[in-house]
């Protein structure tokens, strides 16, 4: 997941909106046919490689879905009751975009963004979720060095 | 800020404009003016190529922390306002096409505690505070209007704390997380990273993967 990986990002992948669903095999088929390169970091951010992270996780825990061990494992623990996962066109109590006058969509969040920007949160669970990560109520210390 | 993120100088571009990768891993901060605060918000100019690591205030570590003096501070997203779920329209004159970095805050209280903002307000410079939060009245749709002079757009009302905005990068440390509970469980193995992916270049370098 280094800026180094080669992997490019959103604006490299013609084939790819963030604004769009997408399914794995599309993706994959997508980001394969720009060839690796290795650029400037801060120009490849990289959102496929954590999107990616997504498939190793799902295998890991007999094919659940990303989301949902980051609501069994995280959320819920630590009673981040104001937090979700995905796309919160339904949800309430979300914030709206705006450019200039104009309200402007949230990006796709269940394919297209998973586990690179798919939270949804105020500012009390983010709150606690830092919290968390600065003392071992959620990882070891040891993880952290 | 700019913790962990691996960053290339200008001057290290091939002719054809790329950048070699194996480079340390460098910590860098910045002296950013900023552009608004508000109790949790700290909005600080940054370049929209992100290819100038001197003049930016990210370093290419969107969702990572924000630091002061040794202290994890708050959490640093790069909005390019284009984009973003949250209003936003750059002031004329004022860094026209410029992304914005919203760094947030966990603890609305640091900023007086710190007397960050009364230091904000006579210095007009501030390193790298930040903040997040809604922190407003109103209820039902939640627009965001950081100062009394943001424009204001009909049927919308301010954010308050049961606003949810979308975390954008900050969401990668759920999933970084993620990864390690897994790791912690003994879920993960030490296999070629490419073999979990079928998108990373297989080098044959091993890493502390998973299955």
């Amino acid at each position: 997941m280094t800026h180094t990986a080669g992997l490019g990002h959103w604006p490299d992948y013609a084939a790819i909106d963030p604004a769009q669903s997408i399914d794995d095999d599309d993706f994959v088929a997508a980001v394969r046919a720009r060839p690796a390169s290795h650029r400037a970091p801060g120009s490849a951010l990289l959102q496929q490689s954590w999107l990616r992270a997504a498939g190793p996780c799902d295998r890991a825990s007999q094919r659940t879905d990303l989301c949902k061990i980051r609501d069994r494992e995280h959320l819920r623990p630590l009673e981040m009751v104001d937090t979700f996962v995905g796309n919160g066109n339904d949800r309430d109590a979300v914030a709206r975009g705006y450019r200039g006058a104009d309200e402007l969509p949230s990006w796709e969040l269940d394919c297209a963004s998973k586990g690179a920007g798919d939270i949804w949160t105020t500012a009390r669970d983010l709150d606690r979720w830092d919290r968390a990560l600065l003392s071992d109520a959620l990882l070891p210390i040891a993880s952290r060095d | 800020m700019g913790y962990g993120t691996e960053v290339a100088e200008i001057r290290d571009r091939t002719a054809e404009g790329r950048f070699p990768s194996g480079k340390p891993i460098v910590r860098r901060y910045t002296t950013e003016i900023g552009q608004k605060l508000t109790d949790q918000i700290l909005q600080m100019n940054a370049t929209s190529t992100i290819l100038a690591p001197a003049v930016e205030t990210c370093f290419g570590d969107s969702g990572g922390p924000a630091m002061r003096d040794g202290y994890v501070v708050g959490d640093n997203e790069l909005r390019i306002h284009q984009q973003l779920p949250l209003p936003r329209r750059v002031p004329a004159g004022r860094h026209p096409g410029r992304a914005q970095l919203a760094a947030r805050l966990h603890d609305r209280s640091f900023l007086s505690e710190q007397g960050v903002a009364r230091r904000f307000a006579n210095l007009g410079t501030l390193g790298l505070l930040s903040g997040c939060g809604p922190r407003c009245e109103g209820s039902g749709d939640h627009g965001w209007r950081p100062t009394a002079d943001w424009p204001t757009h009909a049927d919308e009302t301010m954010t308050n704390a049961a606003t949810r905005l979308q975390l954008c990068s900050v969401s990668k440390q759920f999933a970084a997380a993620c990864i390690l509970l897994l790791a912690k469980k003994g879920h993960l193995v030490d296999d070629p990273v490419a073999i979990g992916s079928p998108l990373l270049p297989r080098r044959g370098s091993r890493s502390r993967s998973r299955t």
